[in-house]
C-alpha cells in the first residue's frame, strides 16, 4: 500500500472519528442540540462557511481555469476573496437575529417565516434542491477524480468508493459534526494549498521567472482577458465572474444556515476577519498553481486535474499523501454539508408542508432517502457522462445566487419586501439564470447568467412587493421582528417566537 | 511586478486592497454590535432561550 493511500485512510478515519464524537455530544437532548446548534464561535463559523463553499471546486475547477485561461480566472478569485466578509457584513448579524426572533433554523424555513406562505417553501425548496443536487454532483466528481488520481484506480471505481465514504460520513454526522470537521478541514486545506503553492513556485524558479516562462507560451495568459483575449471589453462577463462568488454566497442556503448557528449576532464581526484571512491564504493559490501547471505538466487532457498532477510532480511522496488526504476530506466536507441541507429541505421544508402530521421518524427517513437518492443518481450521472466540475459549479451557484440573493438581503434590509415579491423574485431569478445559461448569453451577448439572474430577481422583488403592498402587506408580527432586527439593541423577549420544533427530527441519532 | 503586466498588477492589487480595507472598516465600524451580546451571554438569557425553545410555536 502506497504512502499516499495510507495518509488518506488515516485522515478519513480521523475525520469520521471526530464526526462521531461531536455527534454523540450534540445528541444528548433536544435543548442541548438546539443550543449547541446556536453555539458556534467566529473561527468555526467562518471556516465552516469557507470550506463548505469552495473545496471541491477550488482543487479542480479553479486549477483547470488557471491552466486553460490564465489570469482571467483571477476575476473569480477576486470576487471570492470578499465573498465571506460581504455575506457576514450584509446579512450575518441580521439573519442570526431575525431567525432567532422568528424561531426558524432551516434556511428555507427562515424564508417561509419571513415571507409567510406555503408557496414560499414550495418554490424555494425545489429550486434549492435542484441546485444543491448539481453542486453535490460536482463534489462527487471531484472526489472520484481525486481518488482516481491518487490511487491509480479507474474513475468509476473511485467514484463508488468516494460516494460510499461520503454517504457513511453524512449519515454519521449532524450539523454540529459537519461544522467542526469543516473547521478542521479548512485549516488542513490552507496548509495543503500553501504547501503545493510554495513547492510549485520553487519548481518554476520563483514567481517572476514563472510568469516570464508562461508569457513565452502565451502572453495573454498573464492578462485578465482570457487565453485568446476573448473577454476583453466583455464587462458583463467580467462582472458576472466577480459577482458569482462574492454576492452569490448570500443566496446559498447551505452557507447561510451558518449565520443562524452563530453563538451571538456579533460573532459575524470576528468571523469576517477569519473569512478574509482564510480566503487570501487559500484562493489565489489554486488559480496560480493551475497557471504554472502549464510549465510543469503541459498538455493535460483534463485541465481540471492540474493541481493533482502538479502536486504529484513537485511534492515528495509523504507530502503528496498528506495533501491529497486533505483535498479529499475537504471535498467530502462540502458534499456532506450539501447532502445534509438537501435532506433537511426535503424532510422539513417540503415533507412537513406536503404531509400533515409528519412524524419525527418519517421525517428522518425522508431525509435519508433523499440523501441516498441524490447520491446514487449523482453517481450514475457521473459514471455515465461526467460533466466538468467547473461548469456544474458555475451553473448551480449562478442559479442559486440569482434566485435567493434578493430574498435573503431584502428579508433583513427592506421592510416592504413581502411574500409575492419574494416569490416573483425567486422564480424570475432562477428562470433568467437558467435561460441565460442555456442560450449562452455570455458568448453571444456578453451577459453573464449571474448578471441576468440577479437583475431579474432584484427587479422582481422590488416591483412585486410594491405592486402588492395593499393586497399582501407584511404581517404585523413579521414587521415588528424585522424592525427589531434592524436595530442594534437587546431583543425584547415578547418578540421571540421560539424554535421550530420540527428541527428535533434532524438531531443525530434521534427518532431512528 | 513579479513579471506581470501593469494592468494585471493594478487590478489584482486594487481589488485585494479593497477587500482588506472593507474587512477592517466592517470590523471597526461594528464595535457597537456587542451591546446585543447581553441577550445571548448571560445564564439568565440562556435559560430564557431554552424555555422559549421548549415552548409553543407561533
Amino acid at each position: 500500500m502506497s504512502i499516499e493511500i495510507i495518509f488518506i485512510l488515516i485522515y478519513f478515519a480521523a475525520v469520521i472519528a471526530i464526526g462521531i464524537a461531536v455527534s454523540r455530544r450534540s445528541s444528548k437532548d433536544r435543548a442541548g442540540y438546539l443550543l449547541g446548534g446556536r453555539s458556534l464561535g467566529a473561527p468555526v463559523t467562518a471556516l465552516r462557511m469557507q470550506s463548505t463553499s469552495m473545496s471541491g471546486y477550488m482543487f479542480l475547477g479553479a486549477g483547470g481555469l488557471g491552466y486553460s485561461q490564465g489570469y482571467y480566472g483571477m476575476w473569480f478569485a477576486l470576487g471570492d476573496l470578499g465573498g465571506g466578509v460581504l455575506n457576514l457584513s450584509i446579512i450575518g448579524r441580521r439573519m442570526r437575529k431575525l431567525s432567532y426572533l422568528l424561531g426558524s433554523i432551516t434556511s428555507i424555513g427562515y424564508l417561509e417565516r419571513r415571507y409567510p406562505s406555503i408557496w414560499t417553501k414550495l418554490i424555494a425548496g425545489p429550486i434549492a434542491l435542484a441546485c444543491l443536487f448539481l453542486y453535490v454532483l460536482a463534489q462527487l466528481l471531484a472526489g472520484g477524480q481525486g481518488f482516481s488520481s491518487v490511487t491509480g484506480l479507474g474513475l468509476n471505481v473511485s467514484l463508488v468508493v468516494a460516494v460510499s465514504i461520503i454517504l457513511i460520513y453524512t449519515f454519521l454526522g449532524g450539523y454540529l459534526a459537519v461544522a467542526y470537521t469543516g473547521f478542521l478541514q479548512a485549516i488542513i486545506m490552507v496548509i495543503g494549498m500553501l504547501w503545493i503553492l510554495i513547492a510549485t513556485v520553487q519548481h518554476v524558479g520563483g514567481l517572476t521567472a514563472g510568469h516570464r516562462r508562461v508569457a513565452e507560451l502565451n502572453e495573454n495568459l498573464l492578462l485578465m482577458w482570457g487565453a485568446d483575449g476573448q473577454f476583453f471589453g466583455q464587462w458583463g462577463v467580467i462582472l458576472g465572474a466577480l459577482l458569482i462568488f462574492s454576492i452569490g454566497y448570500i443566496g446559498y442556503p447551505h452557507v447561510n444556515v451558518g449565520h443562524m448557528s452563530m453563538k451571538r449576532p456579533s460573532i459575524a464581526r470576528t468571523a469576517g476577519l477569519w473569512s478574509t484571512g482564510f480566503n487570501f491564504l487559500f484562493i489565489p493559490g489554486a488559480y496560480l498553481i493551475g497557471l504554472f501547471g502549464l510549465l510543469i505538466v503541459p498538455n493535460l487532457d483534463n485541465p481540471e486535474l492540474a493541481i493533482f498532477e502538479v502536486a504529484q510532480t513537485v511534492l515528495p511522496p509523504f507530502a503528496v499523501g498528506l495533501v491529497m488526504a486533505a483535498i479529499m476530506a475537504a471535498i467530502m466536507s462540502t458534499a456532506d454539508s450539501i447532502l445534509l441541507q438537501a435532506g433537511t429541505i426535503a424532510s422539513q421544508d417540503l415533507g412537513g408542508t406536503l404531509i400533515k402530521n409528519l412524524s419525527e421518524k418519517a421525517a428522518v427517513n425522508i431525509s435519508r432517502i433523499v440523501i441516498l437518492v441524490i447520491a446514487i443518481v449523482g453517481l450514475i450521472l457521473a459514471m455515465w457522462q461526467p460533466p466538468g466540475v467547473f461548469d456544474l459549479v458555475v451553473f448551480a451557484t449562478s442559479t442559486m445566487g440569482s434566485a435567493f440573493v434578493p430574498a435573503y438581503v431584502c428579508a433583513v434590509w427592506w421592510k416592504k419586501a413581502n411574500t409575492p415579491g419574494a416569490i416573483i423574485s425567486m422564480l424570475a431569478g432562477a428562470a433568467a439564470a437558467v435561460a441565460a445559461q442555456l442560450l449562452g448569453t455570455a458568448d453571444s451577448y456578453g451577459i453573464d447568467p449571474m448578471m441576468a439572474g440577479i437583475v431579474a430577481s432584484t427587479i422582481g422583488i422590488i416591483v412585486g412587493s410594491l405592486a402588492t403592498q395593499r393586497s399582501h402587506p407584511v404581517p404585523a408580527e413579521v414587521l415588528a421582528a424585522v424592525e427589531e432586527t434592524m436595530k442594534v439593541a437587546p431583543v425584547p423577549k415578547h418578540l421571540v417566537v421560539g424554535e421550530d420544533a420540527t428541527l428535533a427530527s434532524q438531531r443525530p441519532g434521534d427518532g431512528q | 511586478m513579479f513579471g506581470l503586466p501593469l494592468s494585471t498588477t493594478l487590478i489584482m492589487g486594487g481589488v485585494m486592497l479593497f477587500w482588506i480595507v472593507y474587512t477592517i472598516v466592517f470590523y471597526v465600524s461594528t464595535r457597537n454590535w456587542v451591546v446585543e451580546d447581553a441577550d445571548y451571554d448571560t445564564p439568565a438569557a440562556e435559560a430564557a432561550a431554552a424555555a422559549v425553545e421548549g415552548g409553543d410555536r407561533a
